[in-house]
């Protein structure tokens, strides 16, 4: 296991847009570092440009000024170190759910066949989904189907897990039950992982740390370490610690931009 | 052919709901029924019509003259073997088009710069009726069977061009993104993405120019050929046999629906997906 491997900087990253006459930047100046084994949570304002920042870090698009390092080398271009779990599923309906989740390890060749299917089969199972692997995504209801999509991603160890919120749009309980499938996969194996999330509650309860953005063009505010222990369990949502944590983060929030909290509260 | 037909053309939303209804009585099918209802009251009409002499009907056959007609062609082995030419004439057309139109159609979606290429000359060539290429083809192609089944290839080849490119180009670029991100190379990207996310596109253009095919191959044997169903009817008209000119045109309407429905069998069995389960 390649322990201490997967350190992200973003160091001084802006990125810009052109229309006909203007340029729009989306990110300005922005610097933060992902730590390895770390579950970095970033919360800030919807559209203020925590989606860009995952394109950028995917290598999907280019910054347009500043670096992005993985453990010291720059991100040139997408790659299966750096995996991205979409807000929308991004699961290829014309494959069972098993040779989705084996897509990774069978287009790049590694392994043989039957254990890269094994494998997959054993990860489903450990999301909750044994009995499901010939099905297509489509038979699949909504918190199945981004279960079966962290099981594509992980399948690979990416050095960098990129969650661009991916339990928008779930309802209460199914996000609650993926929150934890989420926990148990990070906690039994901690790797670096960036989640991003508009819900503070959410962000505080799964984080190690807490990276709090501005609004458009969107940077770095504050960082706040999150000290609960871990494993976590859904009774620390209650705990005067997760209270404090919870409070101090909502207080930037207010403090830093008042339009924010519509969008990005509870 | 029942809308019911057309609505589960490609395997999926089967109207066949398990309701109360068909509880006690499997066998039959009011869809079906239905159906057969449509034909009969069709027939009926025609038949009073033609009898009595009815404003245009007054110069058709009735029902009955058709269908001694068709008795009559029913025993004559070259009705047969014309459906035997037509239906060859049609799909070798056909899966010309298939076989040119859909890697083209793929690789035009995919790559902008080839797509930018091609496009506008094929945009020029593609409101030309597949009719109109029948003097220039009787003139280049060597027999009349080539340029007949040349004539029948157009009339396929641009909708299935078309429908492939607008199929791959509708392709979500998430699709795309993952499968790079998951190390695909290009040529994975092109089998395993490409190819599947355009094939429902594909699978309407196919459905779709095999129509267009059956009702070009009618004017193509008129002008070019010897024989088939197309060629047949023409003939019927010459001599002056009304009820076999009714034969003919029903013969081409029943080729050109099982036709279509071969199509759209192959194509939902190439789709398991689509099905809901």
């Amino acid at each position: 296991m390649s322990l201490r491997l997967g350190r992200l900087d973003v160091d001084e990253v802006s990125k810009s847009f052109d229309d006909s006459s203007r340029t729009t930047f989306v990110v300005d100046r922005c610097s933060f570092s992902l730590e390895p084994e770390k579950l970095t949570v970033m919360v800030g304002p919807s559209g203020c440009g925590k989606s860009t920042l995952i394109n950028l870090i995917a290598g999907y698009e280019r910054p347009t000024s500043g670096a992005i390092l993985l453990d010291g080398r720059p991100v040139s271009g997408p790659a299966e170190d750096r995996l991205v779990v979409f807000q929308e599923t991004a699961l290829f309906p014309w494959m069972s759910v098993l040779n989705n989740v084996a897509f990774g390890p069978l287009s790049r060749g590694t392994g043989d066949r039957t254990e890269v299917l094994e494998r997959a089969g054993s990860l489903l199972e450990k999301v909750g989904l044994r009995g499901f692997a010939d099905r297509y995504p489509s038979q699949l209801s909504g918190g199945m189907q981004r279960r079966v999509e962290l099981a594509r991603a992980i399948i690979n160890e990416p050095r960098v897990m990129l969650m661009d919120e991916p339990f928008r749009g779930l309802d209460a309980m199914t996000r609650e039950l993926m929150q934890e499938h989420y926990l148990r996969l990070f906690e039994n194996r901690p790797r670096t992982n960036l989640f991003v999330t508009s819900e503070l509650k959410e962000a505080v309860f799964l984080g190690d740390r807490l990276l709090m953005m501005t609004q458009k063009p969107t940077r770095v505010v504050r960082v706040i370490n999150i000290d609960l222990p871990r494993p976590r369990e859904f009774h620390m949502l209650t705990s005067p610690r997760f209270r404090a944590i919870y409070e101090d983060a909502l207080g930037m929030l207010y403090e830093n931009d008042e339009t924010s909290l519509s969008s990005g509260g509870l | 052919m029942s809308a019911e037909a057309i609505e589960s053309s490609f395997g999926r939303r089967t109207s066949r709901a398990p309701g109360p209804r068909r509880i006690g009585r499997p066998s039959v099918n009011i869809h079906t029924l239905r159906g057969i209802a449509g034909i009969a009251a069709f027939v009926a009409v025609w038949q009073l019509g033609a009898t009595f002499h009815v404003w245009v009907l007054a110069k058709v056959p009735t029902p009955v003259d058709v269908a001694t007609a068709a008795w009559r062609l029913l025993h004559d082995p070259r009705y047969y073997i014309d459906w035997l030419i037509s239906f060859k004439r049609v799909f070798l057309g056909f899966i010309i088009a298939q076989l040119l139109g859909i890697p083209l159609g793929l690789f035009m979606g995919w790559k902008t710069a080839f797509r930018e290429l091609t496009f506008p000359v094929l945009e020029v060539l593609r409101p030309i009726p597949p009719l109109a290429w029948v003097p220039l083809s009787i003139l280049f192609w060597p027999t009349p069977e080539s340029s007949i089944i040349f004539v029948l290839f157009l009339g396929a080849f641009f909708t299935v061009l078309i429908n492939t490119v607008a199929g791959v180009r509708a392709i979500d670029e998430r699709y795309i993104r993952a499968a790079v991100s998951l190390g695909a190379t290009p040529a994975t990207v092109f089998r395993r993405i490409i190819l599947p996310g355009a094939l429902p596109s594909i699978g309407t253009g196919m459905a779709v120019g095999i129509g267009i095919t059956w009702e070009v191959l009618v004017a193509a044997e008129i002008i070019a050929g010897r024989n088939g169903l197309g060629y047949m009817t023409w003939e019927a008209y010459v001599a002056g046999a009304i009820p076999t000119i009714i034969v003919g045109m029903i013969s081409i309407g029943i080729a050109g629906y099982l036709s279509s429905m071969l199509v759209r069998a192959i194509v939902a069995r190439s789709m398991p997906w689509t099905r809901r389960a």
